[in-house]
């Protein structure tokens, strides 16, 4: 009786899909001499070049990042195992992997909108951000000013540059009254 | 697309220290450091380095052999130059850009390859810069002109010439107008006149002449009236009769245009852009030579003769009906921008609003299924708040914008009033004349509100000028040679070192080299997106190669006539296109002096004569939008004898059944049997199956050809088509990971 009720158990997709969860004591990473990442699993496990990716980029930055291997096309292959939380990293591996993170994921907070001036379906920004001051030319429409929640706001100029602002509402006045017009 | 920018100053200094005898290649901006920051910098490739300067210095040297398999890899926002070191096989990171700078700095990865193998670099490009090299703003759509960098006065021209067949109308038309505007000028002195002259004359004073002044005064004054009216609807009659002539020519002219453009051209652009062009943009256009051009010069004409008169009857006076007018010019400037942006966003929200209904009701039988509705709801009130607090806030705005703006303009005729007044008390001013002015003082404000809002006119047109002229003034990249020579194919087709891509730093086709004999049908295989419909398009010369050559006969196809190419050859595609219209119409389509008879012919041979007998009008049986629908079978079946009809010596399928259920298939693989034999045929399908007739397969994977050969050659190489084979096997065999033995996949197929 027993048994049989075993074999006639639903499976769960928990089951049927099994996540390989990578801590900071089961990898290695080194940088390699060109620049990008290589990673050490155990004894046997061993890839030349990966790509750390967010699975939740916008809203869990740091949470389940997946490892994956470039090929030697240099393509994103299979993946290796996901990092549930890159704050569970050693100081050394954190900044490994933000730095690769930052690469893949440029994304320079707006600090300051100088100016805003709507032509022909484009705005035309003059900000100040993170990364440096910019001139930027977003076409004007909801989808390259994208409200993340009340107060956040993506923005996607037209050569598909992000920048993000988290809390439009913290900026300067003059910023704020600028942002209005186009979000 | 730029790949040689001017160099900085400070840029060409260093490369005239350190590598003065090195040419320079290309030279782009790049802007991104290995910190995340932005930075001024260029990339230079000069014949035997790659330079990577930034902020005023060299930062980075590397030699271009020292490296191959140059790659532009594009992430979220940002992209990175990398390549392998050709010593230790190790991958690289050059550098890092911003995404504006990505396809130059892609095109140019993609010709170092080219270069570093010895190769001719000098592959076609047609992507054209999304900015303006000279401002730095966004071009229109597609577009070449920069509205911006344009002299509005060329293109003013430009417009005006385009109905120089029309011009005698609308100089005739302006004549008119002038004749109304001098008319409507007159009418108040007239007016002024009888006051003075005849209402408020003290009857001692009246002479022998008074009834006859006024009598005179009042025919005066109906006459203008007259004039006005007959003018103004004779102008009106030939305005009317003229832009809708110019109008048709125009519209008919870039519609013409547009067939004769490549189809890269026209793929590049949204239909709904191309529409626009030919419908809305030529109307903003005609608007223009219809009203604007006449009307600047009538109120250009009506301010400064009015400004002339106020100033001769008072000059005090004038200048205080002249006081707001700068202050309204101010305010409207002010707030243009702002009254601008809340229309777009309420058009962007009515649009957002419609796509969510749209979203949810073509949706609903998952709503309900999942039992969502209230969250739908909720979803559908939120943006029509947005929508109402947005449009609450327009009409606020104008409620009360408008009556300021006139309390202002009333403020300075209030004036008037007093002062006249006190003028008129004082003698100084006959109230005939003060009727004048105030008359005068409200024609004033009409042609100031219109010059407002005439550069933005004047911008609107010119935009929609540019992109009418922007398709008209394209050439088209894919036409006849001078000599173009026309005969009858026979069907031999030989691709050499054929290289293509749709963006020329995206290579979707690398190094062709296949040759076809007449009456062979090659079955073309390979993943999605591997270059099969790439390699058909290029042999219909939908688009030119950017190397090699493609030839049929042994005749480069770039010199045969497009005519003699396209006419017979036969192509029947998966997304089966059929005009509305009879199914007689449909077929004849390729071959219009087909006789019935040889319709008939063609719908037996692609087996759709049964079915289409079945309908009661037969051939003539209206198909489309307001027509008999047809199964993806039937119109599947019309299009095979739509492509077959004349003959075709090169036939093209492409995933031409695979859209079909199984017993379809078969009795269009019947049909098609019949069809192939002896005539050259290239085929593309998913299923292998439908290959089985094909002479040789030929393989692509990722743009390159890597197995040619029969069925049975392929199935021995054990290569991708072997893995294709026994994968399809399994799925139409249901089984799971069962072995499947060599014999039994050769034998599926034979």
């Amino acid at each position: 009786m027993e048994e049989d009720k075993q074999e006639n158990k639903m499976e769960t997709i928990d089951d049927i899909a099994v996540l390989r969860f990578l801590e900071d004591k089961d990898i290695v990473l080194t940088k390699t001499k060109g620049g990008f990442l290589s990673l050490k699993i155990g004894e046997e496990e061993e890839y030349k070049r990966v790509a750390f990716q967010r699975a939740f980029p916008l809203s869990r930055p740091n949470e389940y990042i997946t490892i994956r291997e470039v090929n030697d096309k240099r393509e994103l292959g299979k993946e290796i195992g996901i990092i549930l939380n890159i704050n569970d990293m050693s100081p050394e591996k954190r900044k490994l992997i933000e730095e690769e993170l930052d690469l893949r994921y440029h994304t320079p907070v707006v600090l300051q909108v100088h100016s805003l001036k709507d032509e022909y379906g484009y705005i035309y920004m003059n900000v100040n951000t993170t990364a440096g001051k910019k001139s930027i030319t977003v076409p004007n429409s909801s989808s390259n000013f994208i409200r993340l929640s009340d107060i956040r706001v993506l923005i996607i100029d037209m050569d598909g540059n992000r920048f993000e602002i988290p809390d439009y509402k913290a900026l300067d006045s003059k910023s704020v009254r600028l942002l209005e017009t186009v979000i | 697309m730029t790949l040689l920018f001017d160099l900085p100053e400070w840029v060409e200094e260093i490369i005239k220290a350190k590598y003065k005898d090195e040419n320079v290649m290309f030279a782009v901006p790049h802007d991104l450091n290995d910190d995340n920051k932005l930075q001024d910098g260029m990339f230079v490739v000069t014949e035997k380095s790659l330079l990577i300067f930034a902020d005023g210095e060299l930062i980075k040297e590397y030699k271009i052999h020292d490296f191959k398999d140059y790659k532009a890899t594009m992430f979220t926002s940002s992209g990175i130059l990398e390549a392998v070191n050709t010593n230790d096989n190790e991958q690289h990171m050059l550098f890092r850009f911003t995404m504006e700078h990505g396809p130059r700095i892609a095109t140019i990865a993609r010709k170092l390859n080219l270069y570093i193998e010895g190769k001719d670099m000098d592959f076609y490009i047609e992507e054209q810069d999304p900015k303006c090299t000279k401002c730095n703003k966004v071009l229109p759509k597609d577009s070449s002109i920069c509205p911006y960098c344009a002299n509005k006065l060329d293109v003013m021209v430009r417009l005006f010439k385009l109905s120089k067949k029309f011009v005698p109308y609308l100089l005739f038309g302006m004549v008119l107008l002038l004749v109304i505007t001098g008319a409507n000028i007159l009418m108040p002195r007239l007016y002024s006149a009888l006051v003075d002259n005849v209402y408020t004359l003290p009857k001692e004073k009246r002479g022998d002449q008074f009834m006859m002044t006024f009598a005179l005064l009042i025919v005066g004054y109906a006459l203008c009236r007259e004039v006005i009216t007959i003018t103004t609807i004779f102008r009106g009659r030939i305005i009317s009769i003229v832009s809708e002539r110019i109008i048709h020519e125009l519209r008919v002219n870039v519609f013409e245009h547009i067939h004769t453009l490549s189809l890269g051209y026209i793929n590049r652009k949204k239909t709904g852009d191309l529409m626009n062009r030919v419908s809305s943009d030529t109307v903003r256009i005609q608007q223009f030579v219809e009203n604007e051009m006449v009307e600047v010069i009538n109120q250009g004409l009506i301010l400064t003769g009015v400004t002339v008169f106020l100033f001769t009857i008072n000059w005090k006076m004038a200048l205080i009906v002249l006081i707001p007018a700068p202050f309204i010019v101010l305010i409207f400037r002010s707030f243009w921008q702002r009254i601008h942006m809340i229309y777009r966003k309420l058009w962007e929200l009515s649009s957002q609003s419609n796509s969510v209904l749209q979203d949810i009701l073509s949706g609903i039988r998952v709503v309900k299924s999942f039992g969502t509705e209230k969250k739908e709801v909720a979803r559908y009130k939120d943006i029509c708040a947005q929508y109402r607090d947005t449009s609450i806030r327009n009409e606020l705005f104008w409620a009360t914008f408008y009556p300021l703006l006139h309390l202002l303009t009333f403020a300075g005729y209030l004036v008037i009033l007093l002062y006249g007044g006190l003028e008129v008390v004082g003698a100084k001013l006959t109230v005939g004349e003060l009727v004048l002015f105030l008359t005068y003082a409200s024609m004033v404000y009409d042609p100031i509100y219109y010059m407002i809002s005439l550069p933005r006119t004047i911008a609107d047109t010119v935009a929609a000028a540019l992109r009418v002229f922007d398709v008209l003034d394209q050439k088209s990249d894919i036409a006849d040679k001078e000599q173009a020579l026309e005969f009858e194919i026979k069907g031999k087709v030989k691709f050499e070192n054929v290289g293509f891509g749709y963006k020329s730093y995206l290579p979707v086709l690398e190094d062709i080299n296949v040759e076809v004999e007449s009456g062979e049908m090659i079955g073309l295989v390979g993943h999605s997106g591997s270059g099969k419909t790439t390699m058909i398009n290029l042999l219909l010369r939908f688009y030119d190669v950017d190397s090699g050559a493609i030839y049929i006969d042994g005749v480069n196809i770039k010199d045969i006539s497009l005519n003699c190419l396209r006419s017979q050859t036969g192509v029947v595609l998966q997304e089966t296109f059929l005009f509305a219209g009879t199914i007689m119409q449909n077929v004849l389509y390729s071959k219009p002096d087909a006789s019935e008879e040889d319709v008939i012919k063609a719908c037996k041979v692609a087996n759709a004569h049964d079915f289409i007998m079945k309908f009661p009008d037969g051939y003539d049986t209206k198909i489309g939008q307001y027509g008999q629908t047809l199964s993806g079978g039937e119109k599947q079946r019309i299009a095979i004898a739509r492509a077959i009809i004349h003959n075709p010596r090169i036939l093209i399928l492409d995933e031409a059944t695979s859209s079909l259920d199984t017993e379809t298939e078969l009795s269009i693989q019947e049909a098609l049997k019949r069809l192939v034999k002896n005539r050259t045929t290239f085929a593309i399908a998913h299923r292998l199956s439908t290959l089985k007739n094909a002479d040789r397969l030929l393989v692509l994977d990722h743009g390159k050809l890597v197995e040619l050969g029969t069925h049975n050659e392929l199935i021995e190489k054990k290569g991708i088509y072997y893995n294709l084979v026994v994968a399809q096997l399994k799925m139409t065999r249901l089984v799971g990971d069962e072995e499947i033995k060599e014999e039994e996949i050769i034998q599926e197929i034979v």
